[in-house]
C-alpha cells in the first residue's frame, strides 16, 4: 500500500468528486452503520470507492462503554462491512449509546471507574475476537463533568491498549472541546498519550453555543477546523510522527474542493513532519 | 445492578424524559447538549426516511410529530436507514394528523421506497426475455420478484399525492380520495414508484404468489375481459419488477 497521508470522511453527495480525486496518499473513511444494508446504491458507491481507494471503517454504534456486552448481530454486520470494504483501519469510540432496546445516535459519557474499565476492556476483547483484528478506540467529546471518575481519560485509554492490544484514534477536536467543556489542558492531554498505540488522527470543526448561560463547545462536524486545533495537530505529529489523518465533516457540507483544501493542508503537514523525522534520524 | 448500569439507566431516562429533572446549571446545560444531539439526530433520520411527509406538512409540523414519536419509539439499533418503520402507523393515530387521512398512507409509500432502496441486489429480468419465446412457453412461466420490488394498495389518493410531490410541480393537485395501487421497484439503483390500475395490481399479486403467467392472466381476464397481458407485462418488466434468478417454466 502506498504511504497514506490525509483522508476525507466520505459523503455520498460528493461521490463523483471523491471517485475522481487523484491526490497522493488519499483515502476515505465511512461510517459503518450507513452501509449495513443489503444492497442498492449505498453498496454500489462503497464498491466503487473501495476499488480505488483504501477505506477506513469507523463504527458509531457498537456501544463499547455499555455495561452490557456488544450486540452480537450488530457486531456481525460490522464484520461484514469491514470485510466488504477491505478496511485498512477499523475504529470505534470510548462511549456508549445503547440502553436495553433503545439506541441513541450520540456518543455518551460514563464514569471512568475500575468497574467501567473492566466492562470496556471486556467489550473491546469481544469485538476484536469477532472482527479478528485490532480496533482503534477514539476519545469522545465531553460535555458533562462527572465527580465519580477514578481514572483520567488518557490513563483509561492507555490501560485499555495495555489490556486489550487495541490502538487509539486521537480526535484532536474532541480533546479541544472536552478540555474546554470539562477540564484539563489539551497539550498535556496529548503528552500523556501512548505514542505507539496511536494509529489514526481525526480533525474536525466545532461551534460555540450558550446553554443556560454556560458557553459550550459543540463537536458538530459542521465547521472548518480552527487554528487552535491545527496547532495541536502539528504539536502531536511533531512528537509522534505522521499518522493517517482524517478531515471529518458531516454537517453544513461545503464543496468537495473546500474539504480537499483542508485535507491537502493536513497532508502537507504530514509530509513536513516526515522530512523532520528523517532529519532527526539522519 | 452495577453502578455503570445504574448510571446508564438514569442517563437514558433523562434523555427520553419530556422535561429534565432539576439538576445543577452546568449539568443541565450539558444534558441539553446530549438531548439536542440525540433528538436532532433522530428527527433528521426520520425526515431522511420520510421526505414526502416532510414536504406535505412542512419542517415545523414534522418536527413536532417526530419529537413525540422518537421519544416513545427510539431506534432499536444504530442502522438509521431502517429507523421509523412504525412511523406510518403512528401518524394514522396522531391526533393532529386526523384531518390529513392521506398522510400515513403517503408515509407508507416513503417507507417502501426506503426498503426498496436498501434491498439486496440481483440481476433484473431484461425486456428481451419476451423475444423468441413461444406463447405456450410464456404462459407456463413463473416469474420471481426482484428483492427490491414492493407493491401496495393505498387509500385517499396517496399514490397520486406521492407522485405529485416528487415531480416538483407547482400546479394545484385535485384528488378524489379514491383507493390506488402502486409498484415500488428499482432500476440501476434508482427507486421508481409506478401507479398501477387495479387489474395490473391483481395480476402482479397473482404472479407474486407463484402462479404461472397464464394462470395470473386468467384471473385478470375474469375481472376484465380486455386485460392487456402484453402491455402489462412489458410495463412491469421495464420497471425492473422481476429478477432473472430462478425463472421457472
Amino acid at each position: 500500500m502506498p504511504s497514506l497521508t490525509a483522508g476525507l470522511g466520505f459523503k455520498p453527495e460528493h461521490f463523483n468528486d471523491a471517485l475522481s480525486c487523484s491526490a497522493a496518499g488519499m483515502w476515505y473513511e465511512i461510517h459503518a452503520e450507513n452501509y449495513m444494508v443489503a444492497g442498492g446504491n449505498r453498496i454500489a458507491m462503497l464498491d466503487a470507492l473501495s476499488d480505488r481507494y483504501p477505506i477506513s471503517v469507523h463504527g458509531v454504534g457498537l456501544s463499547l462503554a455499555s455495561a452490557d456486552e456488544p450486540d452480537s448481530s450488530h457486531l456481525q454486520k460490522l464484520k461484514q462491512v469491514v470485510e466488504h470494504s477491505r478496511a485498512f483501519i477499523v475504529s470505534e469510540h470510548l462511549a456508549w449509546n445503547r440502553r436495553k432496546e433503545a439506541h441513541f445516535p450520540d456518543l455518551l459519557p460514563f464514569p471512568r471507574t475500575n468497574e467501567s474499565l473492566d466492562a470496556v476492556a471486556r467489550n473491546i476483547d469481544i469485538a476484536q475476537n469477532v472482527l479478528q483484528r485490532k480496533l482503534l478506540i477514539e476519545n469522545p467529546s465531553l460535555y458533562l463533568s462527572l465527580e465519580t471518575h477514578e481514572w483520567s481519560e488518557t490513563d483509561f485509554l492507555t490501560e485499555l491498549t495495555r489490556r486489550t492490544g487495541c490502538g487509539l484514534l486521537v480526535d484532536i477536536n474532541n480533546i479541544y472541546v472536552s478540555t474546554h467543556n470539562v477540564s484539563g489542558d489539551a497539550f498535556d492531554y496529548l503528552d500523556q498519550l501512548p505514542v505507539d498505540a496511536i494509529g489514526e488522527i481525526h480533525l474536525a470543526g466545532h461551534i460555540r453555543e450558550a446553554h443556560e448561560g454556560v458557553e459550550i463547545l459543540i463537536d458538530n462536524h459542521g465547521a472548518p477546523i480552527c487554528e487552535d486545533v491545527w496547532n495541536l495537530y502539528q504539536y502531536l505529529i511533531k512528537r509522534i510522527g505522521p499518522r493517517p489523518t482524517l478531515i471529518e465533516r458531516d454537517n453544513v457540507l461545503p464543496t468537495f474542493a473546500e474539504l480537499l483544501s483542508e485535507r491537502d493542508h493536513a497532508a502537507t503537514l504530514i509530509m513536513r513532519s516526515k522530512e523532520q523525522l528523517h532529519v532527526h534520524v539522519g | 445492578m452495577s453502578t455503570l448500569d445504574e448510571f446508564q439507566s438514569a442517563f437514558a431516562s433523562d434523555i427520553l424524559a419530556p422535561h429534565l429533572s432539576t439538576i445543577s446549571v452546568h449539568k443541565q446545560a450539558a444534558m441539553n447538549v446530549y438531548r439536542n444531539t440525540i433528538m436532532g439526530g433522530l428527527i433528521d433520520a426520520l425526515a431522511a426516511n420520510y421526505p414526502t411527509v416532510v414536504k406535505l406538512v412542512g419542517a415545523e409540523w414534522f418536527e413536532a410529530a417526530a419529537s413525540e414519536y422518537t421519544r416513545t419509539q427510539p431506534p432499536e439499533n444504530p442502522v438509521l436507514a431502517t429507523y421509523g418503520t412504525s412511523f406510518p402507523a403512528f401518524l394514522a393515530k396522531f391526533p393532529p394528523a386526523l384531518d390529513l387521512p392521506y398522510l400515513s398512507e403517503v408515509a407508507e409509500i416513503d417507507r417502501l421506497w426506503m426498503e426498496s432502496y436498501c434491498a439486496a441486489d440481483a440481476p433484473v429480468l431484461p425486456a428481451s426475455i419476451l423475444q423468441g419465446i413461444s406463447g405456450d412457453q410464456l404462459m407456463s412461466t413463473r416469474l420471481q420478484l426482484h428483492p427490491a420490488t414492493r407493491s401496495g394498495a393505498f387509500k385517499h389518493s396517496a399514490v397520486t399525492i406521492w407522485l405529485h410531490n416528487h415531480q416538483d410541480q407547482a400546479s394545484e393537485l385535485s384528488v378524489d380520495g379514491s383507493d390506488e395501487d402502486a409498484l415500488i421497484s428499482r432500476v440501476q439503483g434508482n427507486v421508481l414508484v409506478t401507479w398501477l390500475c387495479l387489474i395490473e395490481f391483481r395480476f402482479l399479486m397473482e404472479v407474486q404468489s407463484g402462479k404461472t403467467l397464464g394462470e395470473a392472466a386468467m384471473t385478470a381476464l375474469s375481472i376484465n375481459p380486455e386485460f392487456p397481458l402484453a402491455v402489462t407485462l412489458s410495463k412491469l418488466i421495464s420497471a425492473g419488477c422481476f429478477t432473472e434468478n430462478a425463472i421457472a417454466r
